[in-house]
């Protein structure tokens, strides 16, 4: 049987627009063009404006994860013009982050991804009615809790930044209002609950603190099957997924790139950011490569848009780009997302591997054992939600109310090239900021899931969604399953438009409801 | 009786979406519940995808199946083909009046959805525009003359995002019937949320920094050296 081609949509429950367009052949995918069909020319519209401007803007890039941008924005004024943040500001800035990124992180799993578990696929499954009765959209008992919980963590986001989404208080020179004893209190409590009733109660069923002990695979099998740990929702993912092959499914390429995140004490970062090569796919090539010199490993960034939207076929680094959008189509540029490459190769962003970079023992050794797939990014997604409760309790146990959180900052911007960096939900965020005359002369945003799910380069290599839907069966084009899977494994921030047709004839119809009938 | 919910979106970041989600007592779906509404097709809610959903959009534009509410959050760019947001391959400016035909209610969520938003700020590299006004020009993708089936205008829902309590309350309002064209102001909008008596104290000095409610504000609050300086450059539009 020939090659078929195949356009895959309309698909939902991923943040954006995006469109694929399938070649299938022998029962697998063997080509994949992942096409963003929106834009908006944020690159435009900054260009010119006032270098202050960009902190209230950009936060609508993503309005689920706009304290990384607001982040990424201020720190580039805060390089241009030598501005230090109080230690204060660090802490209030690390705290709506996280918590902002682990109602991302919730919702994820439970709101986007964990429709795709009741499928119909999984029917036949005897603890397939359990299943249903916690995942159905809108009425399974850990939907709502999902709901519910996820809302709680962005109450204390909302507390420091203002509201959620898009935060008002994060300015040039650290946190407009310091935070009061009864805010620093509510959060604490808040964040209690959180864990007591939704990570403890929902996700482990079982103690933070024994969950925290794992640091290997062989830890976490044996956890899996400790008393009423079976019944939490981390279980019953991880029992589904080693029952249905989710651990072999999406590969991906197996390089891993994070940059540094939460910085605090000053200097310090959580997250340490820097390379990671999969140890099961990369053999001897692999291992950790940390940051080393920030300027050195950011000048390693470019995008190719040899198949994106734009006039003109480079590869460049973000401060040499001219975003000149497509009037009209051109067959070879499927996407407006560019390309962006590490070093010339394309890189995976998102929970598993900022985590593989801090070294989290037991994300190194499922990697090292079982190999990247759709989940494990799931895992990590879970893993990084319970460990930023401890985190975010540390940070908030710091605050003090009589400390420093702002300092002045010089209105004028000079002249100069800078950047901010951080790590979102999704993964390796930054924005690139080219200041000339007093007003932004260029600024770029290469988000996480540009990384991910950007469109080929001039070379031909794919980026690691497209590597990772190639490794995925194309049988049953009517479900297909292992395809969703890996799309949203990666959590793209993109809302999926795709249309399913084989070779020009529409598929007929297929219903793929909540229960999976 | 229930009401039947389509939700669609353009150039949009999803922030009204996500502010939905953080609805508190009634958390969304305990909302959506109690005032019987039946989400027929969201995006990130929906397991309806592929052929399926576009039966289904083809079945409410040609009315085989009632819509009640159509919301709309984000912008619609008009440059050209408009090929800067599709929805299956199709320019959103296409879909979005077969569906506002056919609606009992169209509400625009958000300052994008109502007048263009962020997308449409100078230079408008996409041409985009909002449900029904354009900036501070009336007519958008639909034109000023435009009325729902109820015989209202596009209700617009300003906030960048809109706060989740008023999305709410506008829901249930016009679920159950209880809006008429005098409860709207001249830019669609519903003015009862405006007012102190709606909830907002600006004028009692509000410090916006706590209030999640506000749907003046749509970005720094007071105090902020962006807010005032930036106003102009931000946005030429005050509905206010």
């Amino acid at each position: 049987m020939a090659p078929r081609s195949v356009r895959l949509g309309p698909l939902n429950r991923i943040e954006g627009d995006l469109e694929f367009h399938l070649v299938v052949d022998r029962g697998k995918v063997r080509r994949l063009d992942a096409s963003a069909v929106m834009f908006r020319g944020w690159e435009i519209i900054l260009r010119g404006k006032d270098p202050w401007l960009p902190v209230s803007v950009t936060p609508r890039a993503c309005g689920i994860c706009g304290i990384p941008h607001v982040l990424c924005a201020v720190q580039a004024i805060e390089a241009a013009t030598g501005t230090q943040v109080p230690e204060g500001a660090l802490l209030l800035r690390n705290i709506i982050a996280a918590t902002e990124g682990q109602m991302s992180g919730i919702r994820h799993h439970w709101l986007l991804f964990g429709p795709d578990l009741i499928n119909q696929r999984y029917r036949s499954w005897d603890e397939y009615p359990d299943l249903v009765a916690r995942m159905q959209p809108l009425s399974g008992s850990s939907y709502r809790a999902a709901v519910a919980w996820s809302k709680r963590c962005v109450e204390i986001t909302a507390l420091f930044a203002g509201r959620q989404p898009h935060p008002t208080t994060v300015i040039p020179g650290g946190i407009l209002l310091p935070p009061s004893l009864e805010e620093i209190t509510r959060s604490l409590a808040t964040l209690r609950d959180i864990r007591e009733q939704f990570i403890e109660g929902v996700v482990l069923r079982g103690s933070l603190e024994r969950y925290l002990e794992l640091r290997s695979a062989d830890d976490l099998f044996r956890w899996l099957e400790e008393g009423e740990q079976r019944k939490g929702d981390l279980a019953f993912f991880l029992r589904q997924a080693f029952t249905f092959g989710l651990d072999r499914l999406g590969r991906g390429t197996g390089l891993f790139l994070s940059y540094p995140a939460y910085e605090y004490p000053r200097g310090q970062f959580l997250y340490p950011g820097g390379l990671y090569r999969s140890v099961f796919l990369q053999g001897d090539r692999a291992g950790y490569t940390p940051v080393g010199d920030p300027y050195a490993f950011q000048m390693k960034v470019a995008e190719d848009i040899s198949c994106a939207r734009y006039i003109g076929s480079w590869r460049r680094h973000p401060w040499n780009q001219e975003t000149i959008p497509l009037e009209e189509p051109e067959a070879q540029k499927y996407s407006w997302a560019k390309a962006p490459r590490f070093e010339g190769e394309p890189a995976e962003v998102g929970p598993l591997a900022r985590l593989l970079c801090l070294g989290d023992p037991l994300i190194r050794d499922l990697e090292a054992r079982l190999g990247p797939s759709v989940m494990l990014r799931q895992f990590a997604r879970i893993h990084e939600v319970v460990r930023q409760t401890v985190w975010i309790e540390e940070w908030l146990k710091k605050l003090d109310p009589e400390a420093q959180y702002s300092v002045d900052v010089p209105r004028k911007v000079p002249d100069g090239k800078y950047w901010g960096w951080h790590e979102a939900h999704r993964g390796a965020l930054a924005h690139w900021v080219v200041y000339r005359g007093g007003k932004v002369a260029n600024y770029e945003i290469v988000s996480p899931t540009t990384w991910n799910a950007g469109p080929r380069d001039d070379r031909g290599r794919v980026g690691p969604l497209e590597a990772a839907v190639l490794d995925c069966p194309g049988k049953d084009l009517r479900n297909p399953i292992e395809i969703l899977h890996t799309l949203r494994s990666f959590d793209p921030c993109l809302v999926c438009t795709v249309h399913l047709v084989e070779g020009g004839r529409t598929l007929a119809r297929f219903r793929l409801d909540a229960a999976g009938r | 009786m229930g009401s039947t919910l389509v939700w669609l979106q353009g150039q949009t970041c999803g922030g009204n979406t996500i502010s939905l989600m953080n609805a508190h007592s009634p958390d969304f779906c305990g909302f959506l519940e109690a005032m019987a509404i039946e989400v027929i097709y969201h995006p990130s809610l929906s397991t309806a995808w592929g052929t399926e959903l576009e039966q289904l959009l083809s079945d409410l534009a040609a009315e085989r199946q009632p819509l009640d509410l159509f919301l709309f959050e984000g912008a619609i760019p008009t440059k050209g083909t408009g090929w800067y947001s599709t929805l299956g391959g199709r320019p959103i400016q296409e879909v979005v009046p077969e569906l506002a035909r056919v609606a009992r209610y169209v509400v625009a969520v958000g300052n994008c959805a109502v007048h263009g938003g962020i997308p449409a700020m100078a230079p408008n590299p996409t041409g985009a525009r909002g449900l029904q006004w354009s900036l501070a020009e009336p007519g958008g993708v639909l034109s000023p003359d435009f009325r729902s089936r109820s015989g209202l205008p596009v209700i617009n829902l300003t906030g960048c995002p809109v706060p989740p309590h008023l999305l709410c309350r506008a829901l249930q309002l016009v679920s159950q019937d209880r809006l008429n064209p005098d409860d709207l102001d001249q830019h669609g909008r519903i003015a009862a949320f405006y007012s102190p008596e709606g909830g907002c104290v600006q004028a009692e000095g509000c410090v916006q920094k706590h209030c999640l409610h506000c749907a003046r504000m749509a970005w720094q609050p007071s105090g902020n050296p962006l807010q005032e300086e930036l106003r102009p450059a931000w946005h030429p539009v005050r509905f206010d």
